[in-house]
């Protein structure tokens, strides 16, 4: 590699609550005056992608997702449910089962009216086109848009629509985006991402379809790191963060443990980027 | 890094010790071309000492198998590390080229 000044990405993943582990890597960087060049964020990674490239510290992007991932995340979601299953809801492509009025709050908190332009490190949030299953970079514009398009979890929140396309949470087509990084030129790609968890209980057609789910993503998430690996020409520092327990999408009280594993994950790793890094 | 190497019934062992990055990862490779082209064909990548890989490791040993095979050949790796597994793993590295617990079994595979 050259002596020139390495542009460093952080990409971080899809993955809800367990994204709160980029705190724990931010606040690393931070303390090691570790520049970043470019964030990119897909779904849940989307939120603390917009925190990170704005600048705030990380004590504030902590207050605010202990404000996003509580219950009223989800309101109207049994209700729905049982009317879609008695056929009293009618669901088509730009249906949801949540009533998503707490998220768009939520996320308008976060981004406010800010536009892309506007923040202090570029940031790319990646979505999913609904009709083509295609992933969909979004950098331009105002956030809350992107964000609420990357977060749009398939069946939960309804779709949302930019510039005439409908899109879908980006963990559908691209759940760890260290392509667009790469793409971006990228020559140190800080990649922090999550897998699901396996269930070994199945009482419900709901638990088998959910492990059918972490199956198929896990296994997009291998194969597309294996893929950027190979093509990427310089270093990868994956950081996966590794809990103690599952960790589903309410567990705010486990927020600390989330945000003290994404920081050692990061500090395993910070000898070799800093080596790297020169 | 630390590479050195011993013929076992013609196979080389390949014992790599210390951290491998972009930055030692030339080494490696340097040293592993010359093998090849002194005509062995078949390898072990001992990694008992090797304490860390990060991805442009992965690049390399994937270089080594793909050579290798084209040789007519193979690369095995053995003795892998928990740290490296890690990564072996989430690169899906250990669905190209087959892993051993120990050198002994890695040479053993070649004739079986």
């Amino acid at each position: 590699m050259s002596n020139l000044k390495k542009r460093v990405a952080l990409v971080i993943g899809s993955g809800a609550i367990k994204c709160a582990a980029s705190i724990g890597m931010f606040q690393v960087l931070k303390e090691e005056n570790i520049e970043i060049d470019l964030v990119v964020g897909c779904s849940g990674g989307a939120i603390y992608g917009v925190g990170i490239a704005a600048g705030m510290d990380p004590h504030e992007i902590k207050e605010l997702s202990d404000s996003t991932w509580t219950k009223d995340l989800m309101q109207g979601y049994m209700v729905n449910l049982k009317a879609s299953k008695d056929g009293t809801l009618k669901f088509n492509e730009r249906s949801g089962l949540v009533d998503d009025s707490f998220l768009n709050e939520k996320l308008k908190s976060i981004a406010g009216e800010k536009l892309f332009s506007e923040l202090r490190t570029p940031l790319i949030v990646v979505a999913t086109d609904m009709m083509n299953g295609e992933p969909v970079e979004l950098s331009e514009g105002d956030i809350f848009n992107s964000v609420r398009a990357s977060l749009a979890i398939p069946m939960i929140f309804p779709p949302w629509e930019i510039d005439g396309t409908l899109l879908i949470d980006g963990a559908a087509s691209n759940p760890l985006p260290i392509d667009v990084a790469i793409q971006h030129g990228a020559d140190i790609v800080l990649a922090m991402g999550f897998t699901l968890d396996y269930r070994n209980k199945f009482r419900s057609i709901t638990a088998v379809q959910e492990q059918m789910t972490s199956i198929y993503m896990n296994n997009i998430f291998k194969n597309s790191y294996a893929f950027n690996n190979l093509a990427h020409h310089s270093e990868i520092f994956p950081i996966i963060p590794e809990f103690d327990s599952m960790i589903s999408m309410f567990d705010i009280h486990k927020m600390p443990h989330i945000i003290e594993k994404g920081k050692e994950a990061t500090l395993e790793q910070l000898p070799h980027i800093k080596r790297l890094l020169g | 890094m630390d590479i050195k190497i011993n013929y076992v019934e013609g196979i080389g062992v390949i014992s790599i010790g210390g951290e491998l990055d972009a930055q030692s990862s030339p080494e490696l490779t340097q040293f592993f071309d010359k093998q090849v082209a002194e005509s062995t064909q078949n390898f072990v990548a001992d990694l008992q000492s090797l304490a860390y890989s990060s991805s442009a490791g992965i690049r390399i040993f994937l270089g080594m198998a793909r050579d290798s095979r084209r040789n007519g050949g193979d690369l095995r790796i053995a003795a892998v590390q928990p740290q490296v597994d890690k990564i072996f793993k989430l690169s899906k590295f250990d669905r190209i080229v087959k892993i051993f617990p120990t050198v002994a079994e890695a040479i053993n595979s070649f004739s079986s």
